[in-house]
C-alpha cells in the first residue's frame, strides 16, 4: 500500500494506491491529511482510488474522520476512480451517499464549483470528426471528407437530413445530444453497402441504422472523451426520419454542426449541449 | 449443426451480423433476439429440446436486459458455465468495461464499427467452428471505398 498526499493549490489530493485490508499505515493518512491543512487551509479533499484494490474498516475511520474536518469548514470530500470491489464495501457499510465516488477528477472538482460545467468545449470536436470518419469507412465502406464546422442557433431547431440518428451525450461534466442526420441517397448508399443488398429509399425497417451509426460514433469518440476527463455513460440510441423532420432540443444550448462531403452530399454531425439538464445536474457539496 | 444466436436491440444490424456470417457459415443455423430476456429464452429452449446454440454475438446495450446481465445470469446457470462460446460486439469502450464483462467467460470482445475481416478472425478461432468457415470473398461486402 502506498499513501501520497499533495497540494493542489484549491484542493488536497490523497493519493490511494494497492489494498489496504488490514494496514497499519493507514493511520497516516490523517496525519498526513492535518498537517496539509494546516500548512494550506485548504478545505476540499479528493481521494484518488484509481489504483486501490480495496478499503479496509481502517481507512474508512480515518475518511470519516477528515471528512468531519473539511465538513465543519464548509468543504467536500469526494472519491474518484473507487472500483467496484470498493463501491461495494462502501454500500454496505451505508457510507456510499456521504463518500461520493465520482468517475473523474473533473467530476469532483466541479462539485466543488471549482471548474465549471463545460457548456460547450471545442475539444470535443476532434474526437467526434475522427470517430464519424472511422465508423463511416469501416462499417458504412465510404470515406466521407471534413468541411469547416458551424454554430447552429439554438432557436432553429431543424435537422439537416431525412434521416437522423440521436443519443443522448451524459458525463458528469457535460450533458448533450449526438446527432447524425443524412440525406435519402447516403441512406441508400450506406445501407445498401451494411447489408450487402440494394436497399433503394429510406425503409422503415432500416432507420434504426442510423441510430447505430451515431452509437458507434459515440462508443469511439469517449475513447478519446475519456483521455480529455469526459467520462460518457451509456445510452439508448433513436431515430427519426421524415422531409423536414424537427428535434426540439430542450435547454436551449449550443449546437456544433459537423458536416462531411460524400459522393452522395453531406452529411451532418451535430453535438448539442442541454443546458438545463446540467443546472439540474449540479449538486451541492456536503 | 452450428447454431448462433444474434442479440442486438437494432434489427437492421442483427441482419447487418448475420449477412456478414451466412458467407463464412452458410450451412449454420442463425436465431436473432432482441434484447437480453429474449436471447434467454432462445437458449433455454434450445438446450430444453437438445439443440444447444454453439455461438452467441452479443450487444451490451439494451431494453429490459443488456448483456452484461445476461451474461452474470447465464454464466450463474450450472450448463451454461461454459457455453455457448460469447462474443461480445458492441460499441462500449472503455477498457474497465470491457475487463468487467471479460470475466464471464467471454471467449472475444469486438468493438463496434467493424468489418467482415473483424468477425471471420474471431469465428476463425473459434474451438468446432472455426473449421467450419467458408473460402468465399464476399462481392457484396468488399470495400468501395471511394
Amino acid at each position: 500500500m502506498s499513501i501520497e498526499v499533495v497540494n493542489q493549490s484549491h484542493y488536497i489530493l490523497i493519493k490511494l494506491s494497492g489494498d489496504l485490508n488490514d494496514d497499519p499505515d493507514v493511520v497516516t493518512v490523517g496525519v498526513y491529511f492535518n498537517k496539509m491543512k494546516e500548512e494550506t487551509g485548504l478545505k476540499h479533499v479528493i481521494v484518488h482510488c484509481g489504483d486501490c484494490n480495496a478499503f479496509s474498516s481502517g481507512i474508512i475511520r480515518e475518511l470519516a474522520a477528515i471528512f468531519k474536518i473539511v465538513k465543519s469548514l464548509n468543504g467536500g470530500l469526494r472519491l474518484v476512480g473507487a472500483n467496484k470491489t470498493i463501491l461495494d464495501f462502501l454500500k454496505n457499510q451505508g457510507i456510499d451517499r456521504i463518500l461520493v465516488n465520482k468517475l473523474s477528477l473533473r467530476g469532483a472538482l466541479v462539485d466543488f464549483g471549482l471548474a465549471k460545467e463545460k457548456d460547450f468545449d471545442v475539444n470535443f470536436i476532434n474526437p467526434f470528426l475522427n470517430a464519424t470518419k472511422k465508423v463511416f469507412k469501416v462499417q458504412c465502406f465510404m470515406e466521407i471528407k471534413p468541411t469547416k464546422p458551424f454554430l447552429k442557433k439554438h432557436t432553429d431547431p431543424l435537422l439537416l437530413g431525412d434521416v437522423s440518428g440521436i443519443i443522448s451525450i451524459n458525463s458528469e461534466t457535460f450533458t448533450g445530444t449526438l446527432a447524425i442526420s443524412i440525406n435519402e441517397p447516403i441512406f441508400v448508399k450506406i445501407a445498401s453497402n451494411m447489408l450487402g443488398e440494394s436497399v433503394e429509399k429510406i425503409e422503415e425497417k432500416y432507420v434504426d441504422l442510423v441510430g447505430e451509426l451515431s452509437n458507434m460514433i459515440l462508443g469511439q469518440a469517449k475513447i478519446e472523451l475519456l483521455a480529455l476527463g469526459y467520462s460518457i455513460q451509456s445510452a439508448l440510441p433513436s431515430c427519426v426520419w421524415g422531409k423536414d423532420h424537427k428535434i426540439k432540443h430542450f435547454g436551449g444550448g449550443q449546437c456544433i454542426v459537423l458536416p462531411f462531403e460524400t459522393e452522395s452530399g453531406i452529411l451532418y454531425s451535430e453535438i448539442m449541449t442541454n443546458s438545463d439538464a446540467i443546472e439540474g445536474n449540479k449538486k451541492k457539496v456536503s | 449443426m452450428i447454431k448462433i444466436l444474434i442479440v442486438d436491440d437494432s434489427s437492421s444490424l442483427r441482419m447487418v451480423i448475420e449477412n456478414y456470417l451466412k458467407i463464412m457459415l452458410p450451412n449454420a443455423k442463425y436465431y436473432q433476439s432482441s434484447n437480453g430476456v429474449e436471447a434467454e429464452e432462445v437458449l433455454q429452449e434450445a438446450y430444453l429440446v437438445g439443440e444447444p446454440i454453439t455461438l452467441v454475438f452479443l450487444d451490451w446495450m439494451m431494453p429490459k436486459l443488456d448483456g452484461n446481465s445476461f451474461l452474470e445470469n447465464l454464466r450463474g446457470v450450472k450448463h451454461f458455465t461454459e457455453n455457448p462460446c460469447i462474443v461480445m460486439l458492441t460499441a462500449e469502450t472503455y477498457p474497465k468495461q470491457i475487463n468487467s464483462v471479460m470475466k464471464h467467460k467471454v471467449f472475444a470482445y469486438v468493438t463496434k464499427p467493424f468489418s467482415f475481416d473483424d468477425l471471420r478472425e474471431v469465428v476463425k478461432r473459434v474451438p468446432g467452428v472455426g473449421g467450419e468457415i467458408s473460402n468465399m470473398t464476399p462481392e457484396s461486402f468488399v470495400k468501395k471505398v471511394v
